[in-house]
């Protein structure tokens, strides 16, 4: 007896039915989310739509969260203060002589990228504006461009930092240092799988490659960009050695672009500064309003116990560790396409977490499955951000761009199952630098 | 995706609700920017005796950053930036229209539950104060309504813009 | 027609004293009522924190009833967090005679009156120790320590006074903070340490006993008003006696606890010997306090007991 007048199964009939009706009619996802709880709310006497405006403001009244727009401001303080052409320039010296190099170069520069900023949402939307354009100017296809943008754009919650890792942490008592460390070859090895897609693309289509760089070229061109480089170093370090705490750290990470931009390489007016504040903004309040209704969203499926209902017998399968690490990708991986990657966490976290304890997963490396899950949702149709970003950017419908972002996903998943299989692909570097954190 | 096109003599109402979006933008930009602020001084503060660990760092970071997510949300909408779920065929550009409408109505449809919720939020917060700046907490909640109102007006000339362009003459 | 529920809220898993307590608020509920009437009773944070339960409580939606720390409820009344202050209390017996005395009724009635919920019972007696990344035995050993303290300002006043360094820190931070050193210390009863895992970063509980928590059982208001006066009595009633139950309980469990974990390995117990001196470095800052809140006749009869 739960005392409310609909049942799990009604509430979470009405939920998804409302939400994916709005979707069909084209409300913003945000709103539909918000919209699909006004029904429960109004039919239960126990709930008012009080709850929805206190759900979204306890969503927003998190200091971990605030890692966000520092993150989209990084992004947008390295284009307009000259940081990200240096990259680019060091991406093309490195690999500019191979086939398809502007795409090559566009999955590198989101390592780069990746190693400064936590949010895959600011590299979809800085690089989208640098590479699709370009790419279909030097003859690549668009909906290749747009895909290879989105796609790469999901490293930079997996290299760290990463802003799914500090909700992550924050939630599930697991160790940030030890996430970032465990990110970082799981996210070499998916730019790798990547970077052999462009390969093979390339070579059937013919796209074009640049001369190879002198080493002198090579040279200057990481000469320029040191400073940037030391960017990783400073955040990643920063929190390794204690100095300051990972939502912190997208602070200092705004305050050394700011510093590099205006003393290094001296690129930044006022009338920038003042778009790249401005577009942060938009891009953070579109992105973060939407946190909140599906946290209002996830709020009701928790007060009906929905999720629980749905994996009540899962602990009674019998899964070993492999088992129940591909069931967690899964279900992340669903979860995903419908769902931004932090409510996603917030919702269905909690809810595995007993599971991955119970079958002996390690924390650390349930953490990475479920991490690369959700930054493979970022690319997942129908609500997959980066690509509607790319695709938004590009000015195309979304179905343009699906089949060859499926494509690139095929590799892409094959290293998360990779990571599945062999613990030590994510364990090994924490073993090898923090063992202390990872008991 | 931004598409504000302004008719060649814009009435005063578009005029003002013009003014006011450019309004929000400026408050948006200055909110970003003032962000970094608390954050920076609890670093600061943690390492060097320059100034006091300010107890309230955390908290007003909180409460500008909530603002922050609420104007940017509202300025989406004058934009049109919320993201869709595209699922639709290319349609008539009427067609088009008709989706955009009922589209909007979604969006009009929550900006009166944050009207109305949002009242009842912000008189909730009427006679309280912050943990720890002891700021009003109204001061706060009353973003709800305001977003409500605001998408209103910014999702209200949408509609009526969709409408002149689905039964207005043939162009 | 079917019978009454009422929804219930707790932080914790199923073995938490304060799920137990509510468990048997519940259990004392229907035994008083006689007739039936349903629980539903939501763990494990699923629905929010205690400040968000608080919060529904007061709006007497969605949560109707659960245990709140006092300085959650700072925003409807400011004096509420001095219930639970640093150094308010001498040790656990103190604090059951200040409440079978029942000398905070001014407290739960401006609660109540602010807030629109009931304090029925006061569940809660874990004592509060720091731990930390590195034994601390002296005041010395607390000079400039980086710790944690809770989002109340007389945390940080009474903290800084004795000599620490107190810190913000989201809670959901506290333990990253403390295993990358960005803090070196953080605050909590045994119960509190095990739930969050704090023995994990931080091995040494550091035993200097600067507070003595309480943990009111709350009761919406604008719940309890819809429901028959015999219900509400009971409710009452049972809400008193779940209370003595919790703080006998979590009292009784806690050098249990403590044991077990040390036995374990995960945790070293630091006793501290200055805690005398750290008293008298805070008490100033206290009585100012009280004063500011209006509080100082409370204070003084909690002195006297
Ligand atoms: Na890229
Ligand atoms: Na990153």
């Amino acid at each position: 007896m739960s005392g409310n007048v609909l049942s799990a199964g009604q509430a979470a009939m009405v939920l998804f039915g409302t939400f994916v009706g709005l979707l069909i009619i084209r409300v913003p996802v945000a709103f539909a989310l918000g919209l699909a709880c006004v029904p429960i709310l109004l039919i239960e006497p126990h709930l008012s739509l009080m709850t929805l405006a206190q759900e979204t403001f306890n969503a927003y009244n998190s200091f971990i969260l605030l890692a966000v727009p520092f993150f989209l401001l990084t992004a947008n303080l390295m284009s307009i203060g000259g940081i990200t052409d240096r990259l680019v320039a060091l991406s093309r010296s490195m690999v500019g002589h191979w086939p398809g190099s502007l795409a090559q170069i566009n999955v590198v520069l989101s390592v780069f990228f990746a190693g400064i900023s936590g949010s895959s949402t600011a590299d979809a939307a800085s690089q989208s504006k640098i590479f699709i354009d370009a790419q279909t100017k030097e003859g690549y296809d668009l909906s290749f461009s747009i895909a290879i943008t989105a796609v790469s754009a999901v490293l930079a919650v997996i290299i760290p930092p990463s802003i799914l890792m500090i909700v992550w942490g924050g939630l599930i008592s697991t160790s940030i240092a030890a996430m970032y460390l465990a990110g970082i070859v799981p996210g070499l090895l998916i730019a790798g799988a990547q970077m052999a897609t462009v390969h093979i693309y390339a070579v059937r289509r013919g796209y074009p490659t640049y001369p190879k760089d002198t080493w002198r070229e090579m040279c200057c061109a990481i000469w320029r960009s040191i400073p940037a480089l030391m960017t990783p170093f400073i955040i990643v370090g920063g929190i390794l050695l204690g100095w300051f705490t990972a939502t912190e750290s997208a602070c200092v990470a705004v305050l050394y672009s700011v510093a590099l931009s205006t003393f290094f390489y001296r690129e930044t007016g006022a009338r920038e500064l003042y778009k790249a504040l401005l577009d942060t903004g938009r891009l953070a309040g579109v992105a973060l309003f939407c946190v909140g209704t599906a946290s209002a969203f996830g709020w009701l499926l928790a007060y009906y116990r929905i999720p629980q209902e749905l994996l009540a017998n899962v602990s009674t399968w019998g899964m070993g560790a492999i088992g129940a690490g591909f069931f967690i990708a899964f279900c992340f991986l669903v979860v995903g396409c419908f769902l931004d990657a932090i409510p996603a966490i917030i919702i269905v976290g909690t809810v595995l977490e007993p599971l991955a304890k119970s079958v002996d997963l390690h924390p650390v490396q349930f953490a990475i499955i479920s991490i690369v899950s959700l930054a493979f949702g970022l690319v997942t149709p129908p609500y997959g951000l980066c690509l509607m970003i790319a695709c938004s950017i590009a000015g195309v419908r979304l179905r343009y761009a699906l089949k060859d972002t499926v494509i690139m996903l095929i590799p892409m998943l094959l290293v998360l199952a990779a990571l599945i299989i062999w613990p030590s692909v994510s364990l090994f570097l924490p073993r090898l630098i923090v063992p202390e954190m990872l008991k | 995706m931004t598409e504000i096109s302004m008719p060649p003599n814009p009435s005063p109402w578009r005029r003002a609700t013009a003014a006011y979006a450019k309004l929000l933008e400026i408050l948006l930009a200055t909110s970003v920017g003032m962000l970094v602020i608390p954050v920076t001084l609890q670093i600061i503060s943690r390492y060097t005796p320059l100034i006091p660990s300010y107890i309230w760092t955390e908290e007003m970071a909180r409460f500008m950053f909530i603002w922050t997510i609420m104007i940017g949300a509202m300025v989406g909408i004058r934009e049109s930036q919320h993201f869709e779920v595209d699922i639709w065929p290319d349609l008539s550009r009427r067609s088009e229209a008709m989706v955009r409408i009922l589209a909007r109505l979604g969006v009009l449809a929550l900006a009166l539950v944050f009207v109305t919720a949002g009242i009842e939020f912000t008189r909730f917060a009427w006679n309280r104060t912050s943990e720890l700046a002891d700021l009003p907490l109204w001061l706060i909640h009353v973003a709800w309504p305001i977003s409500g109102v605001t998408w209103i007006v910014f999702a209200g000339e949408q509609i009526v813009d969709e409408m002149r362009i689905l039964f207005g003459a043939n162009q | 027609q079917s019978p009454i529920t009422l929804n219930g809220a707790v932080q914790f898993n199923d073995d938490h004293a304060f799920n137990r307590a509510l468990l048997r608020f519940e259990e004392l509920v229907k035994k008083y009522y006689g007739k039936p009437v349903n629980f539903t009773l939501h763990r494990n944070s699923s629905l929010g924190l205690e400040k968000q339960y608080f919060e529904y409580m007061s709006q007497g939606k969605a949560v109707d009833y659960g245990i709140v720390s006092p300085a959650h409820m700072s925003t409807f009344a400011k004096a509420a967090p001095f219930i639970d202050a640093p150094f308010v209390f001498k040790g656990i017996d103190h604090m059951n005679k200040v409440v079978e005395a029942n000398i905070l009724a001014p407290i739960a009635d401006e609660v109540a009156s602010k807030a629109e919920v009931v304090l029925i019972g006061y569940s809660g007696g874990g004592i509060r120790n720091i731990f930390a990344n590195k034994p601390l035995k002296t005041l010395a050993d607390l000079r400039g320590l980086k710790v944690r303290v809770q989002g109340a300002p007389i945390w940080s006043k009474t903290f800084a006074a004795v000599g620490m360094s107190p810190t913000v820190i989201a809670y959901n931070e506290i333990y990253n903070a403390i295993q990358n050193g960005v803090i070196a210390a953080g605050e909590n009863e045994a119960a509190g340490v095990e739930a969050m895992k704090f023995y994990e970063v931080a091995p040494h509980l550091n035993l200097t006993q600067h507070a003595v928590s309480i943990r009111p059982i709350c009761f919406s208001v604008k719940t309890l008003k819809t429901l028959p006066k015999e219900l509400q009595d009971a409710i009452m009633k049972a809400g008193k006696e779940a209370g003595d139950y919790g703080r006998q309980l979590e009292s009784s469990e806690e050098v249990v606890k403590l044991d077990t974990l040390e036995k374990a390995g995960k945790l070293k117990r630091v006793p501290f010997e200055e805690r005398d001196a750290m008293k008298k470095l805070a008490d100033p800052v206290m009585a100012t306090y009280a004063k500011e809140i209006g509080a100082e006749g409370i204070f003084e009869k909690i002195n006297v007991v």
